[in-house]
């Protein structure tokens, strides 16, 4: 998307008047935006203000109904900071710091397996997600492998067989040149399959059904990603 | 569409008003921080303060009573689960739960809607003007007036643009098909429209 597209999606964005895949793309160009982060807090504001002038009392039972689920409904804790995850050397160590930024990151990133963002997700998918990450995390035969990424940055690993899953985190990557974006890959023997995009900076990407799995690589790629990886590959993990 | 709002007894010591305008009574940013300690009686305010206008907004932008009532759920449920990541730094507490309330509107409105009912509302909407049809139904508080004045001026395109999009869930794309215009020239009519729409309310942030 050009530069001149991405300005005049404020509007539309805003209004919630954009499909998923642009609002993925508007949001991520917010974080690099510190003008037009400004005129969407402006604008969003504006928009609340629209619903100032539908009302409508609801059913009773809509009162109880609500009052009794928040009283079933545990609360989430505070927002953490989510760029750029530090990732110790030390697996144990790692391991209890991942959880509470895993659950952090989670609790703040997309249910898309193709994007990479901070934004509001679905209750649900989030919920599920934030117990895979659990499970996965105290899983007995969790194991868990680290990897330097090619001109800055970290790859981990966390992954259970009996799981199936692993968790990959990326953290401190350098900014991919113009026009490109990192992949990430799973690898087993010839077949190479994408599982995420990332733009920069630091993400967590669940990876379901890696019990065959040889290695994860990670790659640099065209904006939009790839079909097959172009390498050589900038860091690579071996799960075997 | 006509709406007449139902049950219009209210409870006691709540006013027609969703946003209180008496001074002593809580806000949204008063009772969130309270809500997020999990105070149930908080929300339960809150809930007083604020049903009657998510349920509204909902209402509008699904038609459908049962639907809205389910989302209308979802949403204060999710302020309550959510509660302390609201930041008042980045805005106010009924922007934050209002921001929730449509995404959660147009999400539903986009995904459980089969194409065909999509090509019918689609085209409902041509005939029923979102705009009149707000406005009429609203009560005359003065921040709905403020809103209505300052809708009133806006170009008529831009008007449409932004209420088609905002009540009736469409996306860009479609408000385009439906007001036959250049998908570049709605987008602009949208920025331009709540630019101005920003300025006559005299929103600023932070």
């Amino acid at each position: 998307m050009t530069a001149i597209d991405i300005h005049a999606l404020a509007g539309a964005y805003v209004l919630n008047a954009v499909d998923d895949i642009e609002r993925a793309a508007f949001a991520r160009h917010l974080a690099e935006c510190e003008a037009c982060a400004v005129e969407v807090g402006e604008l969003s504001e504006t928009a609340v203000r629209l619903s100032d002038l539908p009302w409508q009392q609801p059913p009773a039972r809509l009162r109880e109904a609500v009052l009794a689920e928040i009283s079933q409904t545990r609360q989430v804790g505070p927002a953490v900071a989510s760029r750029g995850v530090a990732v110790p050397s030390q697996p144990r160590r790692w391991r209890m710091m991942a959880a509470a930024a895993a659950a952090a990151l989670v609790a703040a990133a997309g249910a898309g397996t193709a994007t990479w963002l901070v934004q509001e997700n679905r209750v649900r998918a989030e919920q599920v997600r934030a117990d895979r990450i659990e499970r996965l995390m105290t899983a007995p035969d969790a194991q868990f492998r680290t990897a330097a990424v090619a001109q800055g940055g970290n790859v981990s690993v966390v992954l259970s067989q009996s799981e199936n899953r692993a968790m990959v985190t990326l953290s401190g990557l350098a900014d991919p040149p113009s026009g490109k974006t990192y992949e990430l890959w799973v690898i087993h023997d010839d077949v190479q399959t994408a599982v995420g995009l990332v733009g920069k900076g630091s993400g967590v990407q669940l990876v379901d059904g890696i019990a065959d799995a040889d290695l994860v690589g990670v790659t640099l790629e065209p904006a939009g990603g790839s079909a097959r990886p172009s390498l050589p590959m900038v860091s690579s993990v071996v799960l075997a | 569409m006509r709406s007449e709002p139902e049950g219009r007894a209210k409870p006691p010591g709540a006013g027609l008003r969703a946003v209180p305008d008496r001074p002593g009574e809580p806000t949204a940013d008063e009772l969130l921080p309270r809500i997020a300690r999990g105070d149930e009686a908080a929300f339960a305010t809150l809930y007083d303060l604020v049903a009657p206008r998510v349920f509204g907004l909902i209402r509008r932008v699904l038609r459908d009573p049962a639907q809205a009532e389910e989302v209308t759920q979802e949403v204060l449920v999710e302020v309550w689960r959510t509660a302390a990541r609201f930041d008042t730094v980045k805005g106010s507490g009924t922007a934050w739960i209002f921001t929730i309330a449509h995404r959660r509107a147009v999400d539903r409105v986009r995904s459980s809607q089969a194409s065909s009912d999509r090509e019918r509302r689609v085209a409902v909407s041509t005939v029923d003007t979102p705009y009149d049809d707000v406005v009429e139904a609203a009560t005359a508080r003065v921040e709905q007036q403020q809103v209505r004045r300052c809708l009133g001026g806006l170009t008529e395109l831009q008007r449409e643009a932004i209420t088609l999009a905002y009540y009736g869930g469409h996306s860009y794309r479609e408000v385009a098909e439906l007001l036959g215009a250049a998908l570049p020239t709605i987008k602009t009519r949208m920025r331009d429209g709540l630019i101005r729409m920003r300025d006559c309310l005299g929103v600023t942030v932070g």
